[in-house]
């Protein structure tokens, strides 16, 4: 069984279409997913649990280490509770007490005394009481006390006196051959001791990667697939969002009125292929395919394809998808042999015009995935699924 | 007299004008001034983009567009019964109630700033958010000016405004608008100068060009890279020159600006 409380793997992380296979594997005779719209892996739920968006929760909130100003704040429901749902949390409980194992989830503890918890071991009851905390709901840390004069920005204390302000390298010093990594990590072909340009290959030659222009690969995919964050997206949030789909370079329109993805080429490359803008185009690879609308263009560079990752599926069949979502093309495997960060940035495809009869033989063999509702307001969305409430 | 001002060059094109202009008025009734806009389909502010140039010399300009509020207006003067009226700070508005049914009006507007809302039979637009700037609300300038964060869009007194060296989109239509833009883009041409036997980019190249009788000068920085700005629609010859060699390239700006990529100078 499979119990998935952030369901959105095959979009925002690596390897889309072999997680799409390992979540219909004929072993996972069950999958639970908590989620508020049916978004994206829910798609597998054989339950979905209806859950809580932050605006419905008492909880504790803070800034985390990316944000300018440092705050910690304690926030009440915004509103009342949407139908039947329930926090994450909550339900890990109720679980909890139905298996006799409450206690070792909830640690005896109310959610207030989870609150003084957390507040009794930070930094913030230095500076603000828990009762102004709670009648304020929300504290911004004070500045320390010159901190404009006497702390260094950034490497400035490196870059004036390297002895007295030494890196956290093992040497101190500005690395450019690690000793540490040639020493933990011998023979890793990908990430070695030195920093330097490798195009990759087979497994067999002990590669993990092969998934950039000049390697073995790249002869059947010759295009660099550029998986950008969306401008108009925050990974796959906001992909549905009515006034944000109109803008010119949110979506190209198909002339089967559909809004793929976009899909930006050099001219150059769609000369080549025969592609014209606006044409519903094939990107893909030996994992699958995905759809999208050509936006040829001088913004990408020759060679290169850009697709922003975080387009919500929309799957025809295993490993077709009609909405576009460029992760499910990325290889599952890691960075290299020794460093499991996922490659999403970049990894090999094809593009080709579809052809009208590739998809008139789709049509005539998934019909039900055409059948699903659709509004190019708002793409895939909950009543494209939900067929009666 | 009111006035919009556009900055393009503090624009960076992030929508949120339209963005504003949709929460405002999409499902708001802000009757007498207009009825609700609906969810989609209408753009009452539309940001348009431009992409200019050739890979690597690619430049995208950003235009937010609305209403120009004309002084001229052939809205008003396609209306029947008073339909489209002017108000006293010269705004331009579209009578809901008395505009039902006049699909002219849309047809009217050379600036395509009218949309047809089916569902009430009405034509619609930008109302200037004169409900802000009459009403009792906390905000009070049109909600594409307060939701733009790098002050692009100006709104106020005309005789207030700095208006020097603005210009209006597409004067000869005659309309006389009242929305007008600074650093509206002018044309460019730009490079990459290399020395082939060395297989360097040249630095410091010093680039002449010639359009409309007028000398346009500038030199290559540490990337080989020159940026020729403000030219005019014209043909025009350029010459790039250094260490003794001189490079000639006749170049046309009057429908696209021009990116001429590598140049080796030999
Ligand atoms: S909000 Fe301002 S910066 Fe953003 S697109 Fe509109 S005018 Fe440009
Ligand atoms: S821009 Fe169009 S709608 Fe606006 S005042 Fe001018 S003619 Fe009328
Ligand atoms: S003034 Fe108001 S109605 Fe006109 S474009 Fe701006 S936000 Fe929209």
């Amino acid at each position: 069984m499979v119990w998935s409380e952030k369901p959105c793997n095959q979009c925002c992380w690596n390897g889309g279409f072999k997680f799409q296979d390992a979540m219909r594997a004929e072993h996972i005779e069950f999958v639970v997913t908590n989620h508020q719209w049916i978004e994206n892996d829910s798609l597998f739920g054989d339950l979905i649990l209806p859950i809580t968006t932050c605006v419905e929760e008492n909880d504790v909130v803070g800034s985390n280490q990316n944000s300018g100003a440092k705050f910690q704040g304690k926030c009440a429901p915004a509103c009342d509770r949407v139908g039947e749902s329930m926090s994450d949390y909550e339900i890990g409980v109720a679980l909890g007490e139905r298996f006799g194992v409450a206690e070792k989830l909830s640690l005896g503890m109310t959610d207030e005394e989870w609150f003084k918890y957390a507040y009794d071991t930070n930094v913030l009851q230095t500076e603000c009481s828990w009762e102004q905390l709670c009648e304020k709901g929300y504290y911004l840390y004070d500045l320390a006390d010159g901190w404009d004069q006497e702390e260094l920005p950034g490497m400035r204390g490196f870059y004036l006196d390297p002895e007295k302000h030494a890196l956290d390298t093992p040497s101190g010093k500005l690395e450019f051959y690690s000793a540490a990594l040639e020493e933990h990590f011998p023979g890793d072909k990908e990430r070695g001791g030195i920093a330097r340009w490798v195009s990759g290959g087979s497994p067999e030659e002990g590669w993990t990667h092969d998934e950039c222009i000049g390697g073995p690969r790249s002869e059947k995919y010759p295009l660099l697939l550029l998986a950008n964050p969306s401008r108009w997206r925050l990974h796959v949030q906001g992909d549905d969002v009515p006034w944000v789909r109109e803008f010119e370079t949110m979506k190209v329109k198909g002339k089967d009125g559909y809004l793929y993805e976009p899909c930006w080429i050099h001219p150059n490359d769609a000369a080549a292929r025969g592609i014209v803008d606006g044409d519903i185009v094939k990107v893909l690879n030996d994992r699958g395919i995905i759809l999208t609308g050509a936006r040829v263009s001088e913004r990408v560079i020759p060679g290169c394809v850009m697709v922003n990752k975080g387009s919500r599926v929309d799957p025809i069949a295993t490993h077709i998808d009609r909405g576009g979502s460029a992760n499910l093309l990325s290889p599952a495997e890691g960075i290299s042999k020794h460093c499991w960060g996922f490659a999403v940035s970049g990894y090999l495809v094809e593009a080709e015009k579809l052809e009208d009869a590739e998809m008139e033989a789709w049509k005539q063999e998934y019909p039900d995935a055409f059948a699903r509702e659709y509004d190019p307001a708002t793409g895939v969305n909950f009543s494209s699924w939900v067929i009666e409430e | 007299m009111k006035a919009f001002l556009i900055d393009l060059k503090k624009c960076v094109g992030c929508h949120d004008c339209q963005i504003g202009c949709k929460d405002e008025h999409c499902g708001n009734s802000w009757l007498p001034y207009a009825d609700a806009q609906p969810e989609t389909g209408q753009f009452w502010m539309k940001v348009n983009q431009t992409e200019r140039g050739r890979i690597p010399h690619v430049k995208v300009s950003y235009i937010p567009t609305m209403c120009n509020h004309c002084e001229n207006a052939p809205c008003m003067k396609a209306a029947k019964n008073g339909a489209v009226y002017r108000r006293e700070d010269d705004l331009v508005l579209i009578d809901p109630v008395k505009a039902k049914g006049q699909k002219k009006i849309v047809e009217a507007c050379p600036y395509h700033a009218v949309f047809w809302n089916e569902k009430l039979n009405i034509p619609q637009k930008c109302t200037g958010c004169a409900h802000l700037l009459d009403g009792d609300h906390p905000v009070k300038v049109p909600r594409c000016m307060d939701n733009c964060h790098v002050d692009a869009i100006i709104f106020g007194e005309e005789s207030e405004l700095d208006l020097e060296g603005t210009e209006v989109l597409h004067p000869e239509y005659g309309t006389k608008p009242r929305v007008f833009y600074r650093n509206m883009p002018k044309r460019f041409v730009a490079g990459t100068v290399y020395d082939p036997e060395i297989k360097e980019v040249v630095i410091g190249a010093k680039i002449t060009a010639m359009a409309e009788g007028v000398e346009f000068e500038t030199t290559t920085d540490a990337y080989g890279d020159f940026w020729l700005w403000n030219l005019p629609e014209a043909e025009g010859k350029l010459t790039i020159s250094a260490d003794g060699k001189v490079k000639e390239i006749e170049f046309s700006t009057v429908s696209e600006d021009v990116g001429l990529g590598d140049i080796p100078l030999a």
